[in-house]
């Protein structure tokens, strides 16, 4: 049991953190960014190509990794989203996953269709703690969400451009009355989110393996955590993440691991027939 | 101070502002009164480079800012205390005040932005209580006030104020015309758009009224107060005495 | 009439298909085509039916792929391990993925946005994972073979020149169908609610039985091309109906156009020949598919050949712009034609006739309040039948929310509205639209997505009754009803002087236009009642000259009004009783003179000097 729930964390704090990427990106222009499971799968392979490809240090091959990301994210922004000739919500979300064939397109040639392996950060001899054993990895993960979760809150709340990114979102009319630059805003939103992503590639894949669409699944999952917390709700997201990482860890251990993905999504499916908005969504009034 | 000319704006494809042209000098308060629809918010909208579509010329200072994006114009001190308050309902009134001062808080101490909040706070009495509140949850006199006072945290030249009586309580609204009064006598430049017109025009010094689009009368507040084509304006023709 | 000119385009339309779909194995004989010509058939059938959703219903599927394999699994399984005859087997699927499909959409439904989105993907998703863990039945990962080919006795469809017959007859009666129902008061309904579920509602639209049924169809459509792509390729497997599928789908409708059941031919055949056209790229073909994809997005949004056509379209149009705005600002004298009074007693009419003693709207103690704060306070007043009775107030007062409340599309939180005999409280827009009372809107609600013709027979959709099926298969009755709405339809144009725009996109219209195409469509119905939220607002003193003699001809014809509105020249001059509401209370009711005199009453529109 406890064991499960370990290994649930883990992953659900995977998927809390591409949920976030996710609800950054809603909050300021209302759409899903499918790339956003892409992000995922760069984090990992620009991680590997720093660490095992050009022998970089692990802390600044992982810096360097986030901020390549970061980098690709304000270009998708620039590129594909602002130029769009239409605001419909439909149409910038299928730009966004046209992206996302382009660029698991691009990775595939320059990371090539093979399975790779990145070492674990520390150690790879499980602990056991409270009768379970714990990949030192797992602790990292833990311990790096948890930053990243704190990190973020900060920027929200104390630095002038988080309030600003805020404040875009709540009333983007009101804040360029106010001299905010609302197009950067969103650009920026851009960037976060891949670093957001960047963040979760590269934490998770020493555990699992790296191919050039592993995003792909966990990315889903993590879109399937926002929707679960509430779409667009930071708090939900961390929620959602973590709730469906722990319920399908033991829905496979208690059932089947073949129907894990089954139990996430049945679980998704159901929670939104009960409440449509979410965990911690604020419930639109329906109206007619 | 502010010169505009021969604007022209559309809204859905439509004109909404056929050719108005209007001025406002230093130290003045102007208000432009009309009937819902006439134009008064789209105008103003123009003014802050917010409304995507139009043209003509907008002038400030005897610079042209035609060409300006709304962030230069608010750092050149046109601020826009917009209609129906549009505060961060989610953020805290503390916030809301910060983002007024968006564009100068990184070029501004600590210690200068709280001097300049401490000084809101004295001119709001009801908010100093209420920093950390949420600003959806006040109240609707409250959330005005936090309103202006972050248009005033950004260090406006000539501040917009659009509709700051709506919806408002009768006392509410006494309470914002005095603060306006106040903003006269500190040597404050008001463009103020309102439909309460008698409670408007009675602290103005000119007035303008729009009527679909376009401007009608203008001139001395107190002239145009006695004015029976503005009170038939807002109360239709039949109206006697 | 110019309705006939579109049906004569659209079987023009049909005949070239039918001559394509005959001539192209005869010019191309070569089987590689052919195939992929089987394939581009079958993504249209389901394509064909996600544009009836997307397009026209407005909502978005991430979960049509599994349709697809339902049809497909249900064939195969069911002919292969259960023996069932295919004909069976392939009405046998359709029946199971219709139940599923609506098990599914009545929840789903419900959903909005992201939300809808996530839901349908999961479907997928899960429908997915059971095929691929529950080999037993379907053969798992590794696919189902052996799956027989169809036939009609002894005549099987065994190759591929008789499956492309088959194939793209089903997709050529899916067409036919499809656009039967986009031409029919069914598929108005369905353009309409993705216009604005809104409006569409108060025109007696049922919203949700709608998005549900058009959910299902598209399902059917799902399922029977999974059928046939099953006996065609006598093989399936799991991964033809993953996620990925439904994203392309939806990517086809996109790149057709949402909304053009032509665009649809298109967007199939573009989209499903293009990898094998990128095959030379080889490993580049994903890049190239990717960047074409979103090209045509950010460049092109609407749809290729919906830009196309509307790049022909505007060029007319520029042609006959010139002097519509100085035409747009000109006075409007509606023409003469009648409005049937209907509802109404006949005899009531002109401007000094006595008001019938019964009211027609009975308002009592309406209350209703949005997060604690009260906008509406226990306010009571009633309309009596046959006046114009006006609504009054600064802003904020509540008259947006009191029609609202009267229309249905608020629930009150006490106090109860009485129309006629009956008590209204609460019942929803359509049912409010079928009694005889519907409204404007105060920013106008036009279906900006149809012409001024379709908006205006959208108007006419409560008291009628041509629904899905007998649209679909123009079943006896049709024919008769559909003539019907369009005569009215035009009558009432006429009466509001747009006939000459009829064909125009609503779009197009100047503000002014739209603000009387919505008049009629809200008078249409021939309601008792019409609801008209500031009818004159943001227009010029000809054009609300115009609606205060159309606001009079209508009490004329025995339809009473309920009027809101800031316009006072309008409103003293056209209304029989004022009422006045400010902060949610009535602060005075009466003649417009007596209202007028009220000090209150000045002192809340003029303001008072602090």
């Amino acid at each position: 049991m406890a064991q499960f729930i370990v290994s649930g964390l883990t992953t659900g704090s995977i998927y809390a953190l591409i949920a976030l990427g996710f609800c950054i990106i809603h909050n300021a222009t209302g759409i899903v960014n499918f790339t956003q499971v892409d992000f995922v799968s760069l984090g990992g392979l620009m991680m590997y190509t720093f660490l095992l490809g050009m022998g970089l240090p692990l802390v600044l091959a992982f810096a360097v990794a986030v901020l390549v990301v970061a980098g690709v994210g304000a270009l998708v922004e620039r590129f594909a989203i602002r130029p769009a000739k239409s605001r419909a919500v439909i149409i910038l979300i299928f730009i966004t996953i046209g992206v996302s064939i382009l660029m698991r397109g691009t990775f595939k040639i320059l990371w090539g269709k093979n399975q790779m392996a990145l070492p674990h950060f520390s150690s790879e001899s499980p602990l056991i703690i409270f009768r379970a054993a714990v990949l030192p990895q797992s602790l990292w993960i833990l311990s790096i969400t948890l930053i990243v979760v704190i990190l973020l809150h900060l920027f929200f709340t104390r630095t002038r451009v988080g309030k600003a990114m805020r404040a875009t979102s709540f009333n983007s009319r009101a804040a360029a009355l106010m001299g905010v630059n609302v197009n950067r805003m969103i650009q920026f939103s851009f960037a976060l989110s891949g670093a957001l992503g960047a963040v979760a590639g590269i934490i998770i894949v020493p555990i699992t393996t790296l191919s050039y669409d592993i995003g792909v699944m966990l990315g889903l999952k993590g879109f399937a955590a926002a929707v679960l917390g509430g779409y667009g709700n930071s708090v939900g997201a961390v929620i959602g993440g973590l709730t469906l990482g722990v319920l399908e860890s033991l829905g496979a251990g208690m059932i089947s691991s073949a129907y894990k993905d089954v139990i996430a999504f049945t679980i998704l499916v159901a929670v939104l027939f009960v409440k449509p908005s979410g965990i911690l969504g604020y419930g639109e009034k329906e109206r007619v | 101070m502010l010169r505009v000319e021969n604007l022209e704006a559309y809204y859905r494809g439509n004109r909404a502002l056929k050719s108005v042209s209007l001025e406002v000098r230093a130290g003045e308060i102007v208000c432009l009164i009309g009937a819902n629809g006439a134009g008064k918010t789209t105008l103003l909208n123009c003014i802050s480079a917010v409304h995507p579509d139009w043209s003509g010329i907008v002038s400030f200072e005897g610079r042209d800012v035609s060409r300006a994006a709304s962030q230069a114009r608010v750092r050149l001190g046109i601020v826009q205390v917009p209609e129906n308050r549009q505060l961060f309902g989610p953020m805290t009134v503390e916030e809301n005040l910060e983002m007024g001062a968006y564009l100068r808080a990184s070029r501004m101490s600590a210690a200068d932005l709280k001097r300049e909040m401490e000084a809101i706070y004295d001119r709001f009495p009801p908010l100093s209580n209420r920093r950390k509140q949420l600003a959806g949850t006040l109240s609707g006199g409250e959330q005005q006030m936090v309103a202006i006072g972050r248009g005033l945290m950004a260090n406006p030249r000539l501040l917009l104020l659009d509709e700051p009586s709506l919806g408002l309580a009768p006392l509410v609204v006494r309470e914002i015309f005095r603060i306006i009064k106040e903003f006269k006598q500190e040597g404050r430049t008001i463009l103020l758009v309102e439909q309460n017109a008698l409670g408007a025009l009675a602290i103005s010094d000119r007035a303008y009224v729009l009527e679909t689009g376009r401007l009608t009368l203008c001139g001395e507040a107190s002239a145009l107060m006695q004015d029976h084509r503005v009170r038939s304006a807002f109360l239709g023709q039949q109206v006697t005495g | 009439m110019a309705g006939r000119f579109a049906r004569s385009n659209t079987m023009l339309g049909l005949a070239a298909l039918a001559a394509a779909i005959v001539l192209f194995p005869i010019l191309i004989p070569n089987p590689y085509y052919l195939n992929v010509a089987n394939i581009i058939g079958l993504n249209t059938i389901i394509v064909v039916g996600l544009n009836l959703l997307i397009g026209f219903a407005g909502q978005i599927s991430l979960g049509h792929a599994a349709f697809y394999g339902l049809g497909a699994y249900f064939s195969g399984i069911l002919t292969v391990t259960y023996q069932v005859s295919p004909w069976l087997a392939m009405a046998i699927a359709v029946a199971v993925t219709a139940a599923v499909a609506l098990l599914i959409g009545i929840p789903t439904l419900k959903l909005h946005g992201h939300y809808l989105v996530m839901a349908t993907l999961g479907f997928n998703l899960i429908v997915n994972i059971v095929i691929v863990q529950w080999d037993q039945l379907t053969g798992g990962p590794s696919g189902f073979p052996g799956i027989p080919s169809l036939s009609v006795g002894q005549w099987a469809f065994d190759s591929d020149m008789k499956m492309y017959f088959l194939i793209w007859s089903v997709a050529f009666i899916a067409i036919l169908v499809a656009l039967n129902l986009v031409a029919s008061r069914a598929g108005r309904g369905l353009r309409a609610l993705h216009g604005s579920e809104v409006a569409a509602a108060c025109l007696g639209v049922r919203i949700k039985s709608y998005k549900v049924k058009v959910f299902i169809l598209s399902a059917v459509y799902a399922s029977l091309a999974g059928s046939l792509h099953a006996h065609y390729l006598g093989f399936i497997s799991p991964k033809t109906f993953d996620v990925f599928f439904s994203i392309e789908l939806v990517t086809m409708v996109i790149v057709g156009g949402m909304g053009s059941i032509w665009g649809v031919l298109f967007g199939t055949s573009f989209l499903t020949s293009l990898p094998n056209v990128l095959h030379f790229f080889d490993e580049y073909k994903d890049i190239f598919y990717g960047l074409i994809f979103v090209l045509i997005l950010i460049f092109l949004p609407e749809g290729v050949v919906v830009a196309l056509r509307n790049k022909v379209l505007a060029k007319r149009e520029s042609r006959q712009r010139r002097g519509s705005e100085a035409e747009a600002e000109e006075a409007v004298q509606p023409a003469v034609a009648a409005i049937e009074p209907s509802h109404g007693s006949g005899d009531i009419g002109g401007r000094t006739r006595r008001l019938a003693a019964e009211p027609i709207l009975g308002i009592r103690d309406l209350h209703m309040s949005f997060g604690g704060l009260t906008a509406l306070a226990k306010v009571s007043f009633e309309v009596p039948t046959g006046s114009v009775t006006a609504l009054i107030g600064p802003n904020g007062a509540g008259k947006t929310t009191m029609i609202n409340l009267i229309s249905g599309i608020y629930r009150p939180y006490g106090g109860t509205i009485r129309f006629r005999q009956n008590q209204i409280t609460g019942l929803r827009p359509y049912r409010l639209a079928e009694m005889g009372l519907t409204r404007t809107f105060q920013n106008v609600q036009i279906f900006d997505n149809m012409t001024v013709l379709e908006n205006v027979m959208v108007g006419m959709h409560a008291g009628t009754h041509n629904e899905f099926f007998r649209s679909m298969f123009r079943l006896p009755g049709f024919k008769k009803e559909e003539d019907l709405i369009e005569q009215k339809a035009w009558e009432m144009l006429t009466f509001f002087s747009l006939e000459d725009k009829a064909h125009a996109p609503a779009a197009s219209l100047s503000f002014g236009q739209q603000k009387r195409l919505e008049m009629a469509r809200a008078l249409v119905p021939s309601p008792s009642i019409v609801l008209l939220d500031e009818p004159v607002a943001g227009l010029n003193m000809t054009e609300s000259l115009a609606i205060a003699s159309l606001i009079d001809r209508m009490r004329s014809q025995g339809v009473s009004v309920l009027l809101v509105e800031h316009d006072m020249n309008l409103v003293m001059g056209v209304s029989d009783r004022v009422v006045v509401l400010n902060y949610g209370r009535k602060i005075a009711e009466g003649t417009p003179q007596e209202v007028q005199e009220d000090k209150q009453v000045q002192s809340a529109y003029l303001g008072s000097v602090a």
